[in-house]
């Protein structure tokens, strides 16, 4: 996989990782600290501090206009940092942000491409850009469109979209993905796709760092999240940790637990099967 | 292979693809231009357009070697009709000019000389009736010279400044070309830029890292070969079309420089403003007038032209027109240097302005 360079950084405790996913490695792939971006008036995030480990998966929650999208941005480097700290493996982001950009996978939350390539020459053409080898039928092989080679980005499904999107972020290899959004406007099928390919991701030793707004995909998908409100961190632990800890708080509902939902319900009629369009 | 190398290549070999794949976007004023041409063989093919001509000739015989002579002219159709029902064919359409030869014509005084006379032309404005009057004199002054054996005191001798000839298309052919390199280097690379921002994928291309600067140069240089390979047919075809007697080679290293100004014009427009609609409405807000002056350059009031001769138009203008009138590379130098000047300026810019999102 690829590295910038090794990090030589305090091992930090990394709270409830515990979730029953792949062995972490301790060293924090991702050190962000105290960051800060304002749009001209708006203080988007405030003193933001957390950190990805190696071979995590790390969910950032929180409402629209939470900031979850510009922390991820100025992590990737597609956004200046107006204030505080970002490494990645321990390349300061701030100073390098084209040589982090190269070295990391980024799954856009609208990830567009040229309308009028076809998926292996769009392949090509990213090995080409990063400067890595061509391994298009592998990539295509890991995002179960290997029969759709020849066709343009425009004529596929939502679903196909996001795990071609997914299998470009993938060109160079990378240590450490972002997913923004990954699974919006997909159906059940291809949501479900989305988080085996994500759970293979982990399986493989990659970092993860991913937004959602949906609960119950952080809550499979993730060994840790951050929730965000008005920019700040309010909580970061894993998701069963934090359950615990509203549980121990005094919170209770009255629940009816079912041995299925709705949504197990759609499956069961409609298939597992991933629907090609 | 270097990785920037790599990448320059893959990318410009992708947007041959795409050019490719959209005829439509890329080559649609190209393939419009060459139909103009096409158009242009078919109407100088035919017989061209004439001049119905009715004369009525009250001179009782002695005008019959004028009119001899006005049958004569390729492009008169002549008839002869009574003073009514000529005016009715010129009042109904069937005529688009009216002789009339008065009675007198041709009668001598007591000296022996000529008694003066007037033809009376009437014409209906507006059709070939109207631009055939200077022939019609003409040819009148030619019958005063060889019947009447008149020389006149003072002659006009004329040649052209080139010892080549030029013909109409020598004159529309580097409009044809010009609209072509404004509308494939400019607006083109405005519009496609604008649709890459708006569509996100110059966001994802910055994702993976890769300079600015190999994105533009890539796009330019894909830009520039669609432009001059289309230019090169537009020339070749107009030569098997017509008789060009332009000096090709001039041209086409004048379109060449011409096209680097208005890429790194179209490219450091879509670079410089942010919103992708407004730089293409940008583009053809400049693209506009530079074609109203370059059609109208000699016509501007001289305070204006003071300005607008240093613009690139006018010095692609002025290099197209000396070839026009004949002139070879020699006549475009100051043009082409001036060109290359304002290329490297605004590619320069381009680069420096551009913006991923």
């Amino acid at each position: 996989m690829n590295m910038v360079s090794q990090v030589d950084s305090s091992v930090r405790p990394a709270a409830g990782l515990a979730s029953g996913h792949a062995r972490l490695d301790r060293a924090p792939l991702v050190v962000v600290h105290d960051l800060e971006k304002s749009y001209g008036s708006v203080h988007a995030v405030r003193g933001v501090t957390f950190d990805v480990m190696r071979g995590e998966v790390f969910g950032l929650l929180g409402p629209n206009g939470a900031g979850k999208t510009s922390i991820l941005e100025m992590v990737e480097g597609m956004l200046p940092i107006d204030g505080g700290t970002v490494t990645v493996d321990g390349v300061d982001v701030a100073r390098h942000p084209e040589r982090v950009r190269g070295s990391i996978g980024i799954s856009l939350q609208k990830s567009a491409f040229f309308e009028r390539l076809t998926l292996a020459e769009l392949l090509r053409l990213f090995a080409d850009l990063y400067g890595r080898p061509q391994r298009v039928d592998q990539l295509l092989a890991r995002v179960g469109l290997q029969e759709l080679h020849r066709r343009q980005v425009k004529t596929l499904s939502g679903g196909q979209q996001q795990r071609f999107a997914i299998a470009v972020a993938l060109v160079n290899d990378p240590a450490l993905l972002f997913l923004d959004e990954p699974t919006t406007g997909l159906d059940p099928q291809a949501r479900r796709s989305l988080w085996d390919l994500i759970d293979l991701l982990r399986n493989e030793g990659r970092s993860v760092v991913l937004t959602t707004h949906y609960m119950e995909e952080a809550q499979h998908l993730c060994d840790r999240v951050a929730i965000l409100d008005s920019g700040k961190i309010v909580a970061l632990d894993a998701p069963l940790t934090l359950v615990e800890e509203l549980v121990k708080s005094g919170f209770h509902k009255d629940v009816v637990v079912w041995p299925a939902d709705l949504e197990d319900v759609y499956l069961h009629i409609t298939g597992k099967q991933l629907r090609e369009a | 292979m270097d990785t920037r190398i790599r990448a320059f290549v893959s990318l410009t070999i992708s947007n041959f693809k795409m050019y490719i794949r959209n005829p439509i976007a890329s080559s649609s004023l190209f393939l419009a231009l060459l139909v103009l041409l096409v158009l242009f063989k078919l109407v100088f093919a035919g017989p061209g357009p004439h001049t119905g001509l009715v004369v009525v000739d009250e001179s009782s015989g002695t005008a019959a070697q004028l009119i001899e002579d006005l049958r004569s002219v390729p492009t008169f159709d002549v008839t002869q009709a009574s003073a009514e029902a000529a005016r009715t064919q010129l009042t109904h359409g069937k005529a688009d000019a009216e002789i009339l030869i008065p009675s007198n014509f041709g009668r001598k005084d007591a000296a022996g000389r000529p008694v003066p006379v007037s033809l009376v032309v009437t014409y209906r404005a507006g059709t070939a009736g109207e631009s055939s009057l200077p022939l019609i004199k003409a040819t009148v002054g030619a019958y005063l010279e060889t019947v009447l054996q008149e020389v006149p005191a003072i002659s006009v001798a004329a040649a052209p400044l080139h010892s080549r000839s030029a013909g109409a298309i020598d004159f529309l052919l580097p409009g044809i070309v010009a609209f072509n390199i404004i509308g494939s280097g400019l607006m083109l690379a405005a519009g496609t830029f604008a649709n890459y921002k708006s569509t996100g994928v110059l966001r994802r291309l910055k994702a993976t890292g890769i300079s600015p600067s190999i994105f533009v140069l890539s796009h330019a240089t894909s830009s520039f070969v669609l432009g001059l390979v289309q230019t090169a047919a537009i020339l070749v075809a107009a030569n098997i079309l017509f008789s060009v007697h332009l000096d090709l080679v001039a041209l086409f290293f004048l379109v060449v420089v011409a096209f680097l100004v208005f890429l790194g014009m179209g490219l450091a427009i879509s670079g410089w403003i942010k919103d992708p609609q407004r730089a293409t409405a940008v583009a053809q807000s400049v693209a506009f007038p530079m074609i109203f002056i370059a059609l109208l350059s000699s016509a501007l009031p001289p305070g204006i032209s003071a300005i607008t001769k240093f613009l690139p138009v006018s010095y692609v203008t002025d290099g197209m027109q000396q070839l026009g009138q004949g002139g070879a590379f020699g006549a475009i130098e100051l043009d082409v240097i001036a060109l290359i000047a304002w290329a490297a300026v605004l590619l320069i810019a381009a680069g420096r302005v551009f913006r991923w999102e």
